[in-house]
């Protein structure tokens, strides 16, 4: 396995279920059904180190952010911060450590308060510092992604989308995190305003030496920001390697499946009839054995009754299928 | 072949206390029959606009069409009466919309929902008679066991299942039009592809022409024939699929592609991206609506708009500095 020192957050095992209520049955006396939203998802993000962590609507990618986030507690496992387990007692620490970039810039900013005390906020929960000194700090970072000591005074509703995820951008860091966690941050901006924010992102990045977990649905965004990508399906990882990788030597029928059908702009490259057919099962009842074999083009018998391992098939590249081997032979 | 649809010198502007907004400011396309057209443009360019004027569906209180023809299949649409008006919409021309949870109404069923707009235009058709249609309907979209799923609720479909059912009433009619306004974005790419596919299929199988709505190129580029990418409420580039693809003239056009982070070929370290930000100009238009954030822009630019310019075979321009190599 890697090397423990050289790991800033260890997500180990985690598991996090929601209970609903349900109508009671005779198959279901208690009246409940359990969703299992995260489902044994361990993964390790390095300092510095971009880990893109990709999946469509409801596999779970958001619910991880927020176990990570420690705003819900695991089911089961543990989240490790440089090497503690991070608990109630530390959890101040490692939230000014850990900050978070959120997908809608308008939903995220209270448009009652100024942009200088939407940046402040987390210096006035983080730190004792005199309003004088907050300015000191809160400016620089301003500046760092693109606005300036005149905007301060502002409020939310006098920028356009792009600038206010700017503004979330900044508020994140001015407590100096080591990871940011984004969760969509450019889902809901315009192209051209896009590209200027993942500009940022990998700005900042090189510059503070920030690490991410970068989540989105879009694998041409993730390309381009991620270092590692994880691949997430109905609660699972089911492909995480290097970038490069993972585009070119894709192992898992499902991220094989997600590339193809991406639209590519070039007229020439029209659909390809070789989409996914079907749509993601419930996470209520998950089909038996691999989670996605119902849609898989590769599926074996074993494959509807045995649960695939999460390997490590070499250089760090893990799948959860039982048939990479022949896949890989197969290219 | 005759044009299916003919806009001509198309403004429409909102009216607010303050102040004119000119959602759009004098576009023109044509349509012909089985054709897809992709209308792109970021959000305020005045591509859904455009839209909702044709199909005449527009605030009358705060809106207003300045000017303009709207000619379908040779008649005028703008300043139709608005009960002649209903005889073509859903029927002639129909659309679909962007977000298929806000748009189906949540009480009612997806037999009953589409039965209205069959019954809008034939008020002689019986529940029994349009059973059969509606689930022939439903199984064109792609929705399986339609007998079963004529009588469940929106809630109980998922977003992909919920779209298609939003196409079906829109082909209820077979139009000859559908208008299409960002169909997938609300979707998960697997699904995205399936719809656009089944978009596909449909046009052949009903004959229809089509107008794809749309932020996304990549979207555009698979099914379209012809693109008009707008800009500020006007056409600034319009060319078949191919040109604009592979010789895109206008700074802005070549800008959004260029900042577009690709899923082959090298990564990129930087991507480009256009500076500023989309700014609302009121009429009277003296310059070029792209010039503030143009980086050919020269002082012509700044002191009247630029026309759009035919270059080539169905290619125009709106851009001064077209041919300047950079």
């Amino acid at each position: 396995m890697e090397d423990r020192t050289d790991v800033l957050l260890e997500v180990d095992h985690i598991r996090k279920d929601f209970v609903q209520k349900a109508k009671k049955t005779r198959t279901n006396r208690k009246g409940k059904v359990t969703v299992k939203a995260v489902d044994d998802v361990s993964f390790t993000i390095r300092p510095g180190e971009a880990l893109g962590l990709i999946g469509e609507s409801g596999c779970g990618k958001t619910t991880v952010s927020r176990v990570v986030m420690n705003l819900i507690r695991p089911t089961e496992g543990k989240i490790i911060f440089k090497g503690t387990e991070v608990t109630k007692h530390n959890i101040m620490e490692f939230r000014r450590s850990v900050q978070m970039v959120f997908q809608d810039p308008y939903a995220s900013l209270d448009p009652k308060m100024s942009i200088r005390e939407i940046v402040e906020e987390p210096l006035r929960v983080h730190t004792k510092l005199s309003k004088k000194d907050m300015d000191a700090v809160v400016i620089p970072v301003l500046e760092r992604i693109g606005l300036s000591r005149e905007d301060l005074d502002k409020f939310p509703h006098e920028f356009s989308g792009g600038q206010r995820q700017r503004i979330g951008i900044a508020r994140a860091l001015v407590t100096k995190p080591d990871l940011l966690v984004c969760d969509e941050p450019v889902s809901a901006l315009d192209v051209s305003i896009q590209a200027s924010i993942l500009n940022l992102f990998k700005t900042l990045q090189q510059d503070l030496g920030l690490a991410y977990l970068f989540i989105s649905h879009d694998m041409s965004v993730e390309r381009h920001m991620a270092d590692r990508i994880a691949v997430m399906y109905l609660g699972r990882i089911v492909e995480l390697a290097e970038t490069d990788e993972l585009f070119s030597n894709t192992l898992h029928p499902y991220t094989m499946a997600l590339m193809k059908s991406i639209p590519v702009p070039d007229p020439r490259q029209k659909l390809t009839r070789e989409y996914l057919k079907g749509e993601p099962p419930s996470p209520i009842s998950p089909p038996s054995g691999c989670p996605f074999h119902e849609r898989c083009a590769f599926a074996t018998e074993k494959c509807s009754q045995e649960r695939p391992e999460f390997l490590d098939v070499g250089g760090g590249h893990c799948v959860a299928c039982h048939n990479w081997a022949a896949i890989r032979e197969g290219k | 072949m005759d044009n299916i649809l003919e806009v001509r010198n198309l403004r429409t502007y909102y009216h607010t206390r303050t102040r004119t907004v000119p959602a759009v400011d004098g576009v023109d396309f044509t349509l012909k029959p089985k054709e897809i057209l992709g209308l792109v443009g970021e959000s305020g360019c005045g591509k859904t606009t455009v839209a909702r004027s044709v199909v005449g569906l527009i605030n009358r209180r705060n809106t207003k069409i300045e000017s303009g023809e709207i000619l379908f299949k040779g008649q005028e649409l703008n300043g139709m009466d608005s009960h002649r008006l209903c005889g073509i919409r859903g029927k002639g021309i129909s659309m679909i919309f962007q977000d298929p949870f806000v748009s189906l109404s949540p009480v009612y069923t997806v037999f009953s929902q589409i039965y209205e707009v069959m019954k809008a235009h034939d008020p002689e058709i019986t529940k029994a008679q349009a059973r059969g249609r509606i689930i022939e309907l439903l199984q064109n979209v792609g929705i399986p066991s339609p007998e079963l799923r004529l009588d469940d609720y929106p809630f109980q479909l998922s977003g992909g299942m919920q779209q298609r059912v939003m196409i079906a009433i829109a082909l209820a009619n077979n139009p000859d039009i559908l208008i299409a306004d960002e169909p997938t974005t609300a979707l998960d790419v697997t699904v995205q592809a399936q719809v656009l596919d089944l978009l596909l299929q449909l046009r052949d199988r009903y004959e229809m022409a089509m107008i794809l709505i749309s932020h996304n190129l990549a979207v555009v580029a698979s099914i379209c024939d012809r693109v008009c990418v707008m800009y500020g409420g006007v056409v600034v580039e319009e060319a078949s699929v191919y040109d604009i693809f592979d010789h895109p003239m206008h700074p802005y056009t070549k800008g959004l592609m260029a900042s577009i982070p690709s899923i082959s070929g090298d990564r990129k370290e930087e991507l480009f991206s256009i500076k500023g930000n989309v700014e609302v100009i009121e009429p009277p238009v003296t310059c070029c609506r792209f010039c503030k954030r143009c980086e050919r822009a020269t002082e012509e630019c700044r002191l009247s708009e630029p026309p759009l310019v035919e270059v080539g075979p169905g290619h125009k321009v709106r851009c001064f500095n077209r041919d300047r190599e950079d």
